[in-house]
């Protein structure tokens, strides 16, 4: 190939991104454009602030799936984990008065609770060498009949304290002609930075790498020396950290809290996972592709709502979604032939 | 007679659970003797497994072919709504017809629906090579969302008793719906053992490779397993239909994990290869014993989710301690074997 | 001469009922080529995992810069400097070269932060001292085997390896590609790092070594400079036989029917314009190793790769084969190269893996399996393939390497094939199968079939073919026909 030609070919394939993330980035605007079009309300602020806000709680989930799936495993706990934590802290702060004006620390302690169940999940799959779907399949009803039977079964039907309010915590507050007003919720920044540092530590980290080579390869990993069992413990316990405050976010800003939410909405965040490039099976993903992949699906549920389509079709479109999403990732990742490049050895 | 025998015998019988469920039986009969061990008691627990049951069998068979079969409750709801919504409308556009011949359509209708989306996710699967729980995943979306667009999210009434008898009459003290969990799982542990669809099937999920290599057509055969996955599902539908004497669209979302939960619990191995029909009629009854169980003692379901949950991993825990222990012994035992003995890890990847 | 980088004294090693290794020493002197030989199940393998610490060794003791210790762990062996590379490479495909050859160092010295700059870097310093050059950025999964062989080479040396170990590096390598390992092996061993060269293949440690150890049945039983040794006296302390294989063949008669013709079939980029045709009870031998398109021609005939141009003739007709289901029915048969990836289901009886070619047309009673029938069908031909076995209920895996191939070969014979095609009939197996297999081949082309047999084993194809067509880079470079056929003249063929 000449000299531009390759160039040429390094632009694309940067522009691509390692998993396909411009695939998914183009979808995403083609889509936005196609919507737009046929409905013009669809370009305001809002609806970049309303997808904004529909996609915290799902991304959450999302990144803790996706650390997981790197390494090769399939964990259906988050949403168990999630609701657990969401709905005990929820429990907790009516009981305490404190809690309920501490926002923050109500976070954290959700963050926490997930981070201990992640550990029991870590445990259990050290202990039975298992693959991490059946274990986590397990472990799953293990936490939603827990949750159920020993903390309680009964709504929250109004967040205490300063909870109640977080659902109005904006950073920017957009007055548009119309008299009203759109949001860009606070959660924004801490979440822009979550996703800035944990793609920071796949990337720049050796664990990190570690991630990506226990999906590539798992005995290799092994003997090169990864501490793999250090290694999937831990990853299951950030998985159940992301997990537990995404379940906060969910209770923090529906403004209530049920425990029999979330249970069963999995399918959701794997599709999104999936169609921002992650492999199933492990050892490919990114945090932008899954940001992207979420927005995506946001995105859709709610052009669905704006062009009045029935909510009920909107698992149709995931499906559908889903399918050509998975087509265009299989044609994009053909093997290329491979021919034995000319090795250039010194005589 | 003998047949049946020799049925069995072609299985393995997953002891470990055959145990169990003994077990089970003997705690919650010894703690509450009045209402648990009683005719009605086990009369009202045959209408509600063979529904979990035939879901069990239609996972199986999907896992024992290598993939796994998410969609199956999307598939059951969808066949019932069909059945149900054919049901509702045909007296109207008939006039009045004789009820048996009309449930019978009707029963034939929903496995056409049944055969129908198993087809599709065959096609997805065997043809188009997505991976299973990918595509699973996404025909769930697509099947339970065109039954709640259908109906608009409520259920539908208005069933003929003819049609609500399958889930509620008992011939000779026995619920129908035993009956149809019987027989499918003595037809599918036909299919498995006798007939050539269900030896291909095993191959395929055993070595897909070695099976292409051996002039085994794997697009027919996975597309055989979906379709006998789905035609398993929709008579799940027509019971869990037939019981409840409404279409709900999105019955069961619980059934998806549990039917999978089943298909672990029976010893399916979910790198595919083998399956075994007893273990899947165990597990479900084990599971469906809990539950009843619980129920008797006055615990609440959640304690049940999370006895289900327990049992889980405490089975397979045994079992893979078992597994652990017969290697450790014909190790032991034979020099030959550990010499020649290639490394049987799963070489797939996709974790079910 | 000063002493050993690393020596084993009196390691034993048992698993079960068999001694892996028997009172073994083996020493490893600094920039030598030490070449280990044997059969499979000689203790090769146990012999390299004991060496680099992925087994500890029942009795003996492993020296290294000095120390004495009775067992190593891999950590251990890894900061002395001694590393192996498998056949399986453990390289990680989803990353790149040079994330796979820094990792590696960066566990080492337990920095937490990885850079990919620096990563680079590290990678380029590797290669620069093995001599190659490769895009540091690729995927390792987008590699040739060759160009991976070197990636899993620079790792080893970017953890300031001075013993490698290479366990049958050359078994998916072209030609060429073997010359230029070989470039690379002399470059490391110029300077000062020892390379432990572990294989079967005769021709080859006979080009490369500088010492040679034989194993057979976990002993030692030669060891010494590679000038005191030829094929011959390798081959009689490999298997403790004098003579192997030799060329045995029934001419086949000019009048035979064509039953295969092939002509100017393509593959785009891996095989160009092959002709040839096969008569009926004719064995055609394809040497060249995987590069050179002979295993790809084979697989395209059985449909497991399309071609883009040409065409299959069989039996007088024209066929196009898309499918190996549709090249099964036109009575065409594989064995292929990885038995145990690609040929068996290694956890179903060996009935099963039998029939498994043959489910169509097997017995019925009312749309059911008849399997005692089915058993017997079986049985005859485990008899007639003197498959040993304790069972036909066994599952397969636990069958040895001979016997397995016997396993594959009589599936093909249950379903008659007209034509069989055969990628590396005896790898993996041991001798004394080798030579039966061998006969087995013989009295099925007695029977009419006609074989196709890709193989980069010189003396299997010498003993067993008619004619042998050499390819080369995807061409048919050279014919060889009855008489000429004789390992010096296929040998120089290849190196031509």
């Amino acid at each position: 190939m000449t000299l531009p030609g390759h160039l040429l070919a390094r632009a694309v394939s940067a522009a691509r991104g390692r998993t396909n993330e411009g695939l998914v980035a183009v979808t995403l605007v083609g889509l936005a454009l196609a919507v737009g079009f046929v409905d013009r309300r669809f370009w305001s602020l809002a609806t970049v602030f309303n997808v904004l806000h529909d996609s915290f709680e799902p991304l959450v989930f999302s990144l803790g799936f996706l650390v997981v799936l790197l390494t090769g495993g399939i964990d259906v706990s988050f949403d168990a984990v999630g609701i657990f934590a969401g709905y005990t802290v929820a429990r907790l702060a009516v009981a305490s008065p404190w809690l309920a004006h501490n926002v923050p620390v109500a976070f954290l302690l959700a963050t926490l609770i997930g981070v201990g169940l992640g550990g029991v999940n870590a445990v259990a799959i050290g202990a039975l060498h298992l693959p991490v779907l059946i274990v986590t399949l397990g472990t799953r009803g293990i936490f939603t009949g827990f949750l159920l039977s020993a903390i309680g079964s009964t709504y929250v039907s109004v967040l205490p304290g300063t909870l109640v309010d977080f659902p109005t915590r904006d950073l920017v507050r957009v007055h548009a002609s119309g008299g009203q007003s759109v949001g860009l919720h606070v959660l924004v920044l801490p979440l822009a930075v979550l996703c800035v540092v944990l793609s920071l530590f796949l990337t720049r980290t050796v664990t990190g790498r570690g991630l990506y080579a226990m999906g590539g390869d798992l005995e290799a990993a092994r003997r090169a020396g990864f501490p793999i069992r250090l290694i999937q413990g831990g990853v299951l316990c950030l998985a159940g950290a992301l997990s537990g405050l995404a379940g906060m976010i969910h209770v923090a800003l529906i403004g209530y809290a049920n425990p029999f939410d979330l249970v069963g909405m999995e399918l959701n965040v794997i599709a999104a996972v999936v169609l921002g490039g992650a492999s199933i099976f492990g050892g490919r993903g990114s945090v932008l592709g899954t940001v992207l992949g979420v927005l995506l699906v946001s995105l859709i549920n709610y052009s669905l709502i704006l062009l009045g389509i029935p909510s009920a079709w909107q698992r149709v479109a995931v499906g559908v979604l889903l399918v050509l999403g998975i087509l265009a990732q299989t044609v994009a990742r053909r093997p290329r032939r491979r021919a034995p490049t000319p090795l250039q050895v010194s005589p | 007679m003998i047949r049946l025998v020799q049925l069995l015998r072609g299985e393995r019988v997953p002891w470990y659970l055959l145990g169990t469920t003994v077990a089970v039986f003997a705690v919650f009969a010894v703690a509450s003797p009045g209402t648990f061990p009683s005719i009605a008691n086990l009369q009202s627990m045959g209408f509600q497994f063979p529904e979990t049951g035939l879901l069990g069998l239609g996972v199986m068979l999907s896992m024992v072919t290598g993939g796994i079969d998410l969609s199956l409750v999307g598939i059951a709801n969808l066949a019932g709504l069909v059945a149900t919504e054919f049901l509702v409308a045909a007296p109207r556009l008939v006039g009045h017809a004789a009820p048996p011949a009309l449930v019978v359509l009707g029963v034939l209708l929903a496995l056409a629906v049944g055969v129908g989306c198993g087809a599709i996710n065959g096609i997805l699967i065997g043809v188009l090579r997505f991976p299973p729980i990918l595509a699973t995943l996404a025909s769930l979306q697509f099947f339970g969302g065109l039954a709640i667009a259908w109906t608009g999210g409520h259920a539908v009434l208005g069933l003929p008793s003819a049609f609500t008898d399958i889930g509620n009459a008992s011939p000779w003290g026995i619920p129908v719906p035993v009956f149809i969990f019987a027989g499918s799982a003595l037809g599918v542990g036909l299919l498995l053992n006798w007939r050539k669809l269900g030896v291909l099937m095993t191959l395929v999920g055993a070595n897909p490779v070695a099976a292409r290599f051996s002039g085994i057509r794997v697009a027919r055969v996975l597309l055989g397993a979906y379709v006998a996955s789905g035609a398993l599902a929709s008579l799940a539908g027509v019971i869990i239909v037939a019981r409840t004497a409404s279409a709900a669209p999105d019955y069961g979302q619980s059934y998806i994990l549990l039917s999978i939960v089943i298909a672990i619990l029976a010893g399916v191995d979910p790198n595919g290869g083998f399956g075994t029909v007893t273990g899947i009629v165990l597990a479900t009854v084990c599971l469906t014993l809990i539950r009843t169980g619980f129920d008797s003692l006055g615990f609440s379901q959640f304690a049940y989710q999370m006895a289900q949950g327990a049992i889980v991993i405490a089975v397979l825990a045994l079992s893979a301690a078992h597994r652990t222990l017969l290697l450790a012994l014909r190790r032991r035992l034979s020099a030959r074997a550990v010499l020649h003995r290639p490394d049987l890890r799963s070489v797939g990847r996709g974790e079910g | 001469m000063s002493s050993p980088l690393l020596r084993l004294r009196g390691i034993a090693k048992r698993f079960g009922g068999v001694q892996a290794l028997d009172r073994v020493d083996f020493a490893v002197d600094a920039g030598v080529v030490q070449c280990v030989v044997g059969e499979n199940g000689s203790g090769k393998s146990t012999l390299i995992k004991i060496a680099t610490g992925a087994l500890p060794p029942d009795e003996g003791a492993i020296e290294i810069a000095g120390r004495s210790y009775s067992t190593l762990t891999p950590r251990l062996a890894i900061r002395h400097g001694i590393e192996a590379i498998y056949q399986d490479l453990a390289l990680f495909p989803n990353l790149t070269v040079a994330e796979n050859i820094a990792l590696a160092r960066y566990l080492g010295e337990e920095t937490p932060f990885f850079r990919a700059g620096e990563a680079r870097a590290i990678a380029r310093r590797a290669m620069d001292y093995v001599g190659v050059r490769l895009d540091p950025d690729a995927f390792v999964d987008d590699l040739s085997m060759a160009d991976k062989q070197i990636t899993a080479i620079c790792r080893a040396l970017a953890r300031d390896a001075r013993v490698i170990f290479m366990d049958e590096p050359t078994a998916a390598l072209t030609w060429r590609e073997v010359e230029s390992l070989f470039r690379v092996i002399r470059h490391l061993t110029a300077r000062g790092v020892a390379v432990v060269f572990v294989s079967h293949k005769l021709d080859e440690v006979l080009a490369i070594g500088d010492r040679v150890t034989v194993l057979r049945n976990g002993l030692v039983v030669a060891d010494g400079p590679r000038g005191t040794f030829d094929r011959r006296t390798l081959v009689h302390a490999m298997t403790g036989r004098a003579v192997l294989d030799q060329r045995q063949t029934r001419p086949v008669s000019p009048h035979a029917p064509v039953l295969l013709a092939v002509q100017r079939l393509t593959l785009a980029g891996v095989f160009e314009d092959i002709s040839f045709r096969v008569r009926q009870g004719e064995i055609l031998g394809f040497a060249g190793l995987l590069g050179s398109g002979a295993v790809d021609v084979l697989e395209t005939l059985f449909g497991v790769r399309r071609a883009d141009a040409g065409e299959v003739i069989i039996g007088g007709e024209r066929r196009t084969i898309r499918d190996p289901s549709e090249a099964v029915a036109r009575g065409i048969g594989y064995v292929p190269g990885d038995r145990l990836a690609q040929g068996l289901f290694l956890r179903h009886s060996v009935t099963l893996n039998i029939i498994a070619s043959t489910l169509d047309a097997a017995p019925t009673r009312w749309g059911c399996l008849r399997w005692g029938a089915v058993g017997t069908l079986v049985g005859r031909v485990l008899a007639e393939l003197r498959v040993a076995a304790p069972s036909p209920a066994v599952p397969v895996a636990y069958l040895s390497g001979g016997n397995q191939q016997r396993v594959v070969l009589a599936r093909w014979i249950m379903r008659a094939p007209r034509i069989l095609l055969l990628n590396g009939p005896t790898v993996g197996v041991d001798v004394g199968s080798k030579e039966e297999i061998h006969q087995l081949l013989r009295e099925l082309s007695e029977k009419g079939i006609a074989m196709l047999i890709a193989s980069d084993d010189i003396p299997e194809l010498v003993a067993l073919c008619h004619r042998i067509l050499v390819m080369r880079r995807g061409r048919v470079s050279d014919e060889l026909v009855g008489a000429e056929i004789t390992e010096d003249a296929l040998t120089h063929a290849l190196q031509a």
